[in-house]
């Protein structure tokens, strides 16, 4: 095996599939899957990594001189790929099991990983692929990951439910606090097939790095009881999807519409005031902040408090119907609960329902009816 | 330490103050705070000064007031209304002084080191506190002023009902040296016997005895009197602190074998810390195990969770979970403590019962009861022990020897 390739190409490869590499330092050194896999294929290089729950892999144009495959280490090899200075890379397989690496004026002996126990990546065939835009999905995926469970206990909730009702794609996250949830025509109808599955957020986080935000560029992808699986033009995310009951999200998302309760409010306005609130209250335990609706005078309280720092309020601008009778509506939440949700918006304003201190909180994106973000408060005392 | 202004303030008689607006008719009569007459396990909670000059004092048996007076006005302690009256004197004191330290329900001390300026003297200070309390919950308070706590309760004491007393150096040595010397913090019948063994009778035996032989009779104590004898008490006004974690533990008299007995009286400490959580408001996120064999050996154990909890039927299933890891062997001591305390807790969107709605509504049922009466199904399993009795049948639980709780907090 011999190939050329340039320097940036190369390490935009390793790049798009190193966080697939098994983190694990496994007692098996020799292990292939803390290495990526590189085959020659028709004047590219297909690089591959897996640490068998999720698998990237990707093709990049190089000079192939002899055809063949390799497995170097993972860590090593995207380090120093970074590392190299010159335009070209030269790599050579020598009969030793050694990879002579060149670059510039430097030279890389490198010990290679047995290349045939890599494990091939599973792939679904014979199946029409749903296609979905790619900014779409980018979207999809970055205004809902942020609500699963950090938990390392609950599994079922450190993914994302992906549901496919033959017209839609519909995403859920929730760490059972919050939930925040999108959907999104599919650009093909895929003969009505459907699917409901729970895609472990990490992988959906290495899809989101590969996807372009570009608005025509489309994205297939196809998902079984066992795996899911996103292709892109030269890309391809393969997963195992999470076993297990995810909560029942939609019964969450069934409430009274509560319109004439939403205000609107500069997203970026809001996100602010929170911002500094957090400052004051994010210490030990929870960092909590109260919002206060005073209808009357159109203004939003944002406060926090903290017993040996001090306090904070702030009072925003809103609009919307307010009730002609305004009780005093206010309700506690955690701070990041808040902060999360309004990064990842688009919308210059959101309308907010901030709930009654037991309810529900709601979150939407003015002008955007596709999505939308349930909070639960904080009881306090 | 610099010269500080400590005020003590005491109410007077405070449960039958509050009874006595409520019940004007009784004014002028002596009147006991406790159970009713015919109670015979109740005992006396508070009683007039009417009452008092029958004999009659706090602790005592409803039955031996009853004799003392027969025509004395028996009531049972309204725990809610003395909790209310309280909380606004409280919020009064905040807004009087800088640091305020309660005492109990009838009894705080303020430090008013600082504040000296906005009145003529310590006796119009004295005067402004005790009116503004009457003011505020129409009851009256006594108040004693000095630059210790010692001197400050110890002015209460002897000026009590109604009274005003400031101690300071003119007048200190005066009040001080003539006192018997139970009258000073702590002193009981017990150190009262021994210090009269070396013919000490009154604070000014104590000066003369000199802080070298006390020390020898009886040790830091002996220090620590002759200290107060002289006046001196270092101890700040302090804003008490919540408490780190909340629990209960156990004795038994006789050491419990590993099985359905035991798992039967960790279901009681489990619910003695739940109650008292709840009695709190707050919400814990670690269970802590505690167990002592017959040997002495103490192994704890404990479970963190990601959620906030203070049900009883949690605390048991995670204690008995943590129990059941443990070698089984006799037990001579089991204690169950809850911490990483919060006063808040999330709310999920999932959760089948409105645990939320499930706590007000208990909080509100509860509110002001010393022990709340209504309780969910799963935890009066727990308080009854219900999960061992189906392997054990009823069985007399065991008798506990000693019980403390917080163990934290145990001396």
């Amino acid at each position: 095996m011999k190939f050329k390739i340039q320097r940036e190409r190369l390490v935009q490869g390793i790049s798009t599939v190193e966080r697939a590499v098994s983190g694990k330092d496994t007692k098996d050194a020799s292990s292939p899957i803390t290495g990526i896999f590189i085959e020659t294929v028709d004047n590219q290089l297909h690089l591959v990594a897996t640490d068998l729950e999720i698998g990237v892999e990707c093709f990049i144009p190089a000079e192939v001189e002899e055809i063949g495959k390799i497995v170097l280490e993972g860590r090593v090899l995207s380090q120093l790929a970074r590392k190299l200075d010159g335009e070209e890379v030269r790599c050579q397989l020598k009969e030793s099991g050694i990879a002579l690496l060149e670059c510039g004026r430097a030279r890389f002996n490198l010990h290679t990983l047995p290349a045939g126990d890599f494990p091939a990546l599973p792939d679904i065939e014979g199946e029409q692929m749903w296609k979905i835009k790619q900014s779409d999905l980018r979207r999809m995926i970055r205004q809902t990951i942020f609500s699963v469970s950090a938990d390392d206990s609950k599994p079922v909730l450190s993914g994302v439910k992906m549901e496919i009702d033959g017209l839609e794609l519909h995403m859920a996250a929730t760490d059972i606090y919050r939930l925040a949830y999108r959907h999104t025509p599919l650009v093909n109808e895929a003969a009505g097939a459907k699917a409901a599955e729970i895609i472990p957020a990490r992988a959906l986080q290495e899809l989101l790095r590969v996807l372009d935000n570009e608005d025509e560029a489309l994205v297939e992808f196809y998902i079984t009881r066992k795996l899911a699986m996103f292709r892109l033009p030269g890309v391809k995310v393969t997963t195992r999807v999470i076993d297990g009951l995810f909560p029942d999200y939609r019964r969450a998302l069934q409430f009274s519409d509560s319109g004439t309760k939403a205000i609107k409010v500069q997203r970026s306005e809001l996100l602010a005031a929170v911002e500094r609130a957090a400052l004051i209250t994010s210490r030990r335990g929870m960092s909590l902040v109260k919002l206060a609706l005073d209808a009357g005078e159109k203004l939003l309280s944002v406060y926090a408090q903290e017993a040996e720092v001090g306090q904070v309020n702030e009072d925003i601008p809103v609009q919307g119907d307010l009730d002609e009778s305004p009780e005093p509506v206010e309700a506690t939440y955690q701070t990041y609960y808040l902060m999360d949700v309004l990064r990842y918006l688009d919308s210059d304003e959101v309308a907010l329902d901030i709930g009654d201190g037991r309810r529900q909180g709601i979150i939407r994106p003015v002008g955007d009816d596709n999505y939308i973000y349930v909070l639960m408060p904080v009881r306090v005392g | 330490m610099g010269r500080r202004t400590i005020v003590h303030v005491d109410m007077d008689a405070f449960f039958c103050a509050v009874e006595l607006l409520r019940h004007p008719e009784y004014a002028g009569k002596p009147l006991v705070v406790g159970g009713r007459r015919d109670s015979t396990r109740a005992v006396v909670s508070s009683c007039s000064y009417e009452a008092r000059a029958y004999g009659i004092h706090s602790a005592m048996p409803i039955q031996k007031a009853v004799r003392l007076c027969p025509h004395a006005i028996f009531i049972p302690p309204d725990h809610a209304a003395y909790v209310e009256v309280s909380s606004r004197i409280h919020a009064l004191f905040e807004t009087m002084a800088p640091v305020v330290e309660p005492v109990s329900i009838d009894e705080a001390f303020l430090d008013m080191s600082g504040c000296e300026h906005f009145y003529d003297d310590l006796t119009t200070m004295g005067a402004v506190i005790k009116q503004r309390v009457y003011e505020t919950v129409r009851c009256k308070a006594t108040v004693g002023i000095a630059e210790n706590k010692l001197l400050a309760k110890l002015a209460t004491d002897l000026s009590k009902p109604d009274g005003l007393m400031v101690i300071d150096r003119h007048n200190m040595d005066e009040i001080l040296l003539p006192l018997p010397v139970r009258k000073l913090w702590g002193v009981g019948e017990k150190t009262a016997e021994q210090l009269a063994s070396l013919n000490i009778h009154t604070v000014a035996d104590i000066r003369k005895c000199g802080p070298d032989r006390l020390k020898n009779l009886l040790g830091s104590w002996g220090s620590a009197i002759y200290q107060m004898a002289l006046g001196q008490d270092e101890r700040p006004v302090e804003t008490p602190k919540p408490a780190k974690s909340i629990g209960h533990e156990v004795t038994f008299a006789e050491d419990i074998p590993f099985g359905p007995a035991l798992f039967d009286a960790l279901s009681a400490v489990s619910h003695q810390t739940a109650k008292r959580l709840q009695k709190d408001g707050r919400y814990g996120r670690t269970v802590h195990l505690k167990v002592r064999f017959s040997d002495f050996k103490t192994i704890t154990r404990s479970q963190t969770h990601s959620e906030g909890f203070n049900r009883a039927s949690f605390i048991y299933n995670t204690a008995l979970s943590l129990l059941k890891k443990i070698p089984p062997r006799p037990v001579r001591l089991l204690g169950v403590s809850v911490s990483d305390l919060q006063t808040c807790r999330q709310t999920s969107l999932f959760s089948t019962t409105d645990e939320g709605r499930v706590d007000e509504l208990l909080n509100k049922l509860n509110s002001g009861l010393k022990n709340p009466l209504i309780t969910t199904a799963a935890d009066l399993a727990v308080k009854t022990g219900r999960f061992a009795d189906q392997v054990t049948g009823p069985e007399p639980p065991h008798p506990a020897r000693r019980t403390t709780y917080p163990p934290s907090q145990k001396p």
